[in-house]
């Protein structure tokens, strides 16, 4: 056990609200009527249906198969019937949930593999993606680092954002199945050392972890500050192994490779029990619910039911948000569903939201001190205001990690993180047309050169004709052909 | 706004101006005590004039940002207020508050546009204008002996200590005086104890850093200290530099407006140093005994150069700036 050898630039120390929710256990929540599994869980493009309206399934079977690279299959969490499918990116299967519960047989890997390939088969099967909330594929990241000596592995057990307890609660109930997916992780990638990054503010997590590292000869538990973003992945990179990863380089290429508890306990039940990704924990919370609460909570299952299922809500919530508040997405439909990588549910009250007016930007320099990227915010959100993209990403947008720090402290509530989400998107579709302007340009530069090939073989072809005729004497005819 | 974060810190641009405002009324009260009803009248007829002209130039300009009562404008025309003679006629006080709103402020487009502390161009706008009017300096009366200015007591008047020293070449400093405030010099220079309190109180309460005080005091102190050493005859001692000619309510109240400095830290102690460096050069070698308000006015023409060269190495890059991606 040591501390962080680095603190990382900016960050802020947002009010935590986890006590709200710190002390309570892990509940499984009661089976919901209704299942909506959305096709899109993760960085990729969505997953194929391979179900049927009217199709029976089963707890744990494919109901979704991933066809192409950072795509990841999607299983039913409970028994029940498939009453609607759509695909596509928005793309939804809708279950009615039964009332007997049946499971699907476990997930095998091909005869005839090495036991490394055997293993990432399984975690590729179970659907695995980054709980954390940034849903990469979990093979594809172990894959990916396998190119690469990989001499770290970091178990990110930094949960940053406020309100949610759930990688605390986990590390607190579940560590040992923690230290059997890092058990596999070392297995697949041959890490030599193993730290678990964890804050300071998670001292029972700390406590528990590091008594079971004392029996490992190469996990250590690392402890970080109470710092967010410190989840992030460059900044826990930066504070447990005191370096910075390159600009346009990955971390596994640095021979680090990160993975969220939430991920390794899902990689022990994949490859121990052979079983997929059908269930996550989340924290419901804020000041709006009655029973704040961490819940096991099946994946698919829609907001209104979760709500119902602790105690209501006192009343109505100015604000619903799926994930932390730093980072999360605001949802107005109660019918929305929980996905892999959401780690809470908020019901935020009027005056747990931010109550400021906008102003001028007086260029005090407090988003330059927040940003744990070291870029200059005020002068990003500059060149957005006047539309000049390729200035701010010289100055670094796309390194922006949309963390929100930046809008956390400006006191002219300037719409920081807004901005950069946008010019980001901006700058994406801008590399998209350019390179459709460049495969066009290139397309008809491929077709001039043929017609003038074949103007130049046609002239031949006319050249050569006469010479023909002569020998043959033949009259004049035209080719029907030409 | 429905998109993340959905939390914020709480502070808010009003918040910052009015702590800056709160933290500078005990000297502005002291002001009342020792200069009386002049003092008085200087102060609300500069701050009224302040907000007249922002309400109108805000009517005038829709697109300018921030609003009347923000804070902004007040705080513009304290500082103004306090760096005039305490017994100015009121017109100057009146002039001077429009030139620095309108034309050190709105001109450039509002709140947040500004190149040069609204206040310090006004003010040197009218010593230059005005020399005469802007150095007359009264003598206070000693409030802790009960004898409160009265209404409508022309003051005495005399050199303040460094215009003193600058004309006769004597010096004789009363440091308990010059802590207190019972001296002569502008509205509100004259107590570096309430200012420093009020400094030291706006870094506790985070509205700035340490740096560009720290910075300034140092750039003016160090080389002033240097020079008495070297030549104690042609400088007034350190202590006396420090407490006199409105160092601290520069260091502290003006140089610190975030508009005009420098947004990181590194630049802000460049930015500082610099200022307190030019003010020692204007005060030794120049010809205004007391150097802050073109110091002010010089270190921001060069603010966006400094925070030019100053950006932070942003995380994962070698050079500081992107290459290309």
């Amino acid at each position: 056990m040591f501390s962080a050898r680095m603190k990382p630039h900016g960050g802020i120390r947002p009010y935590s609200h986890k006590s709200l929710t710190r002390e309570i256990a892990i509940r499984t929540a009661a089976t919901p009527r209704q299942l909506i599994i959305p096709l899109r869980q993760h960085t990729g493009p969505a997953a194929f249906p391979v179900v049927a309206v009217g199709d029976n399934v089963t707890s744990g079977q494919l109901i979704a198969e991933a066809r192409e690279r950072m795509s990841a299959p999607v299983h039913s969490a409970l028994t029940g019937v498939v009453t609607a499918v759509t695909s596509g990116d928005q793309g939804q299967i809708t279950i009615k949930v039964a009332a007997g519960q049946t499971s699907a047989p476990r997930l095998v890997a091909a005869e005839g593999k090495s036991d490394i390939e055997a293993m990432l088969s399984l975690i590729e099967q179970a659907g695995i993606v980054g709980m954390g909330g940034a849903m990469f594929p979990a093979a594809d990241k172990i894959r990916m680092s396998l190119r690469y000596p990989i001499e770290t592995l970091i178990v990110n057990g930094g949960e940053c954002e406020p309100y949610l307890t759930t990688d605390d609660r986990l590390m607190r109930e579940q560590a040992e199945f923690i230290i059997g997916g890092i058990r596999y992780l070392q297995t697949i990638t041959k890490a030599k050392q193993v730290y678990i990054g964890i804050e300071d503010n998670k001292t029972e997590a700390i406590a528990k972890l590091d008594e079971l590292c004392r029996q490992e000869e190469h996990i250590e538990v690392v402890i970080l500050p109470s710092l967010y973003p410190i989840g992030s992945a460059k900044q826990m990179i930066e504070a447990v192994t005191g370096r910075q990863i390159p600009q346009n380089r990955r971390s596994t290429e640095m021979g680090v490779l990160v993975q969220n508890v939430g991920t390794c306990i899902a990689i022990f039940h994949a490859i121990r029990f052979g079983k997929p990704v059908t269930h996550r924990v989340i924290t419901v919370s804020g000041r709006a619910i009655e029973q704040p609460g961490n819940l096991l909570v099946p994946i698919g299952m829609p907001i209104k039911e979760i709500i119902s299922q602790c105690g209501g809500l006192k009343h109505q919530p100015a604000r619903i948000v799926l994930g932390g508040p730093m980072m999360g997405r605001a949802v107005d439909d109660l019918n929305t569903p929980i996905n892999k990588g959401t780690s809470g549910l908020l019901l935020l009250s009027a005056d747990e939201l931010p109550q400021t007016r906008p102003s001028a930007c007086l260029r005090c320099g407090r988003c330059l001190d927040a940003c744990p990227m070291s870029l200059a915010p005020q002068a990003m959100f500059a060149e957005l205001k006047n539309d000049g993209f390729n200035k701010a990403r010289q100055q670094g947008l796309n390194a922006c990690l949309l963390c929100g720090s930046c809008a956390y402290v400006c006191p002219a509530a300037l719409p920081l993180t807004q901005f950069f989400d946008w010019g980001q998107q901006q700058l994406r579709l801008i590399k998209q047309q350019e390179e459709k302007l460049e495969r066009t340009r290139q397309n008809s530069a491929n077709r001039q050169a043929r017609l003038a090939r074949e103007a130049a073989e046609k002239a031949a072809a006319l050249a050569a004709k006469p010479a023909r005729r002569s020998r043959r004497n033949a009259p004049t005819q035209e080719n029907p052909s030409c | 706004m429905l998109t993340a974060p959905h939390a914020h810190q709480g502070l808010s641009v009003d918040t910052l101006m009015y702590r800056v405002n709160i933290a500078l009324l005990p000297v502005v009260i002291l002001a009342f005590l020792q200069f009386g009803a002049q003092a008085v009248l200087l102060i609300f007829c500069c701050l009224l004039t302040a907000l007249v002209c922002e309400a109108l130039c805000l009517k005038l300009n829709p697109n300018a940002q921030g609003h009347t009562l923000d804070g902004a404008a007040i705080l513009t025309a304290l500082i103004l207020a306090l760096s005039l003679p305490p017994h100015a006629p009121l017109w100057l006080g009146v002039f001077g508050s429009a030139i620095a709103i309108v034309f050190g402020k709105h001109i450039y487009g509002g709140l947040g546009q500004n190149l040069f502390n609204p206040a310090m161009l006004a003010r040197v706008v009218l010593l230059i204008a005005f020399p005469v009017e802007m150095t007359r300096w009264v003598e206070p009366a000693a409030f802790y002996n009960g004898a409160f200015y009265h209404l409508g007591v022309d003051g005495v008047t005399s050199a303040t200590l460094l215009g003193g020293f600058k004309e006769s070449g004597r010096q004789h400093l009363d440091l308990l005086a010059n802590l207190l405030g019972n001296r002569n010099g502008s509205l509100g220079e004259t107590s570096s104890l309430l200012l420093l309190a009020g400094g030291l109180w706006l870094i506790w309460q985070r509205v700035f850093t340490w740096h560009i005080p720290v910075a300034t005091l140092l750039g003016c102190l160090v080389p002033g200290a240097i020079h008495w050493l070297i030549a104690p005859a042609s400088i007034v001692p350190p202590l006396a530099q420090f407490t006199s000619g409105g160092l601290i309510l520069g260091a502290f109240f003006i140089l610190t407006d975030p508009v005009t400095a420098p947004g990181n830290a590194r630049g802000r102690l460049i930015f500082g140093a610099l200022a307190g460096f030019i003010t020692y050069c204007i005060r030794a070698f120049g010809n205004f005994p007391e150097g802050i308000a073109f110091a002010v006015l010089l270190v921001n023409a060069v603010t966006p150069l400094i925070d030019n060269y100053t950006q932070p190495k942003a995380y994962g890059y070698v050079n500081g700036k992107e290459k290309s991606s």
